[in-house]
């Protein structure tokens, strides 16, 4: 299967100070791939220029052979590690936009997911608790038929009990000809599900390989391997 | 997509501003019906009403464009798969859509303070003017019009430059600097064609104001207001496309 995402000598300097050093790799589709690093290693910098929020970087990057652009945000669904939705915005809205904007949106797939999630459409998303907040931005991205998900740690603000939703969420919902990128802390929790992992380490690419590879690499698990590694996953 | 960005552009302000316009409407109205004889009064609060609208109309439309682009609601807006240009474009029709609904408010509003509260020969000699150089006063109003256009563009342009990485902490300043650069240089044109820098447009003495601000001035401004908008459009999208990077 032919690269989704194509990434040459890749440097990114943000404030003089180099965040990403001449990074290359590629992600094939039809695969889960995590996202891996301690704070500060440049994950979320790398999935925003994938992303096509974060401009002025040194090398290539293509997604689907294309540059980040009109094109790549058609066919890529992101979830940012923040709240993005407007202020103004009832759930139902953020549905409606996505119905809006992305052909590839499934409308009935989302409000179905949302109630599962038992998230009422018809309340304001500031009035939503941080979790639910975060479940309302996971639907939304999860319900389009993306070629590539990038997930910016959908974890973070969610309860363990919730987690496995969300997980289960994530797993199957995607499409099997997609691919997820995926950044988390809790390797743990979503340790089983991945294909493969990039880690990153001092804005350098540490290890990108098939997760059995690794394991039996490093004789551990990826979040031991995380955990006496880097200390901090 | 325009019109899809235009729906949720409208959406998102939509409250805020009828809030405010009726709010003065019904004090307006309270006023000019009830207590019509109270002249210093009634003037102070349409006068000071008016400020605010204008202040609560611009602060909102350059705050929407500063927020729902460059701050977290950016993560939404610039991952749609719409062009820099749409996004702009989308903007500025709304930001024209508030601007010309507050001129409904305010331009009422003055005609009435005019006619309670002035000599009638003011409104006669006004009407009078208007009837006797009619492309003047059409040429003088589409001049205005670039001229609001033009502060719209100018400062969604300062706000773009002022997100880039070259500033590092000091991007504000980095935008109104810029902001200033491109008053001064458009203020070029009326330093050419004018002798004299205190001229104004406010004058009520209509036969100073056509000798001292001639039509060949004033169309010679439209065009260059003109060139100036079709510059900072692209230049904004430019930097919409090419140049953004969400903290």
């Amino acid at each position: 299967m032919s690269n989704l995402v194509e990434i040459t000598n890749l440097t990114k300097k943000y404030e003089g100070k180099i965040v990403l050093d001449n990074i290359s790799l590629t992600i094939p589709g039809g695969r889960i791939i995590g996202l891996l690093g301690p704070n500060g290693a440049g994950k979320t910098t790398l999935i925003k220029i994938i992303a096509g929020v974060m401009k002025d970087y040194k090398g290539k990057v293509l997604i689907d052979n294309h540059s980040p652009g009109v094109y790549t945000k058609s066919i890529l669904s992101y979830l940012p590690d923040k709240t993005y939705l407007s202020p103004w915005m009832k759930v139902k809205d953020t549905v409606d936009l996505f119905t809006d904007f992305y052909s590839d949106f499934d409308k009935n797939k989302a409000i179905d997911l949302l109630k599962l999630l038992n998230i009422d459409i018809n309340q304001n998303v500031t009035k939503l608790s941080k979790g639910n907040y975060e479940k309302v931005q996971l639907v939304i991205v999860m319900s389009r038929s993306a070629k590539l998900y990038v997930l910016d740690e959908p974890l973070g603000g969610v309860d363990p009990a919730s987690r496995d939703i969300i997980i289960d969420t994530i797993l199957t919902n995607y499409n099997e000809n997609s691919s997820v990128l995926l950044s988390t802390q809790l390797v743990q929790d979503v340790e089983r599900a991945f294909d493969s992992v990039i880690i990153i380490k001092d804005t350098k690419v540490f290890v990108n390989d098939e997760v059995d590879n690794v394991r039996a690499k490093f004789g551990k698990s990826i979040d031991e391997l995380c955990r006496e590694v880097f200390k901090c996953c | 997509m325009l019109l899809k960005l235009l729906k949720y552009e409208i959406k998102s302000s939509y409250g805020r501003f009828v809030v405010a316009f009726l709010l003065y409407i019904l004090i307006a109205s309270v006023l000019l019906i009830f207590f019509r004889n109270h002249e210093t009064l009634n003037t102070s609060v349409l006068v000071f009403g008016i400020i605010a609208l204008c202040v609560i109309t611009f602060l909102t439309i350059f705050n929407r464009y500063n927020t729902n682009l460059y701050h977290s609601e950016g993560y939404l807006m610039l991952t749609l798969p719409v062009d820099g240009k749409m996004l702009m474009t989308s903007k500025l029709i709304s930001a024209f859509i508030w601007m010309f609904a507050l001129s409904l408010i305010i331009v009422p509003s003055i005609l009435i303070l005019i006619y309670c509260y002035s000599e009638q020969s003011l409104i006669n000699e006004t009407y009078k003017f208007i009837e006797m150089n009619k492309a003047y006063t059409i040429v003088f109003g589409i001049e205005y019009l670039l001229g609001l256009i033009n502060t719209v563009f100018v400062i969604y342009f300062s706000i773009s430059i002022s997100k880039l990485q070259i500033w590092r902490k000091f991007g504000v300043l980095g935008g109104i600097s810029t902001y200033f650069v491109i008053e001064l240089l458009s203020s070029i044109p009326v330093l050419l064609f004018n002798n004299s820098i205190g001229n104004t447009k406010s004058t009520t003495n209509f036969s100073d104001m056509v000798q001292q601000y001639p039509i060949n001035s004033i169309v010679f401004q439209c065009f260059f207001m003109l060139f100036t908008c079709v510059l900072l459009f692209l230049a904004t999208s430019y930097l919409l496309n090419n140049r953004t990077s969400l903290k």
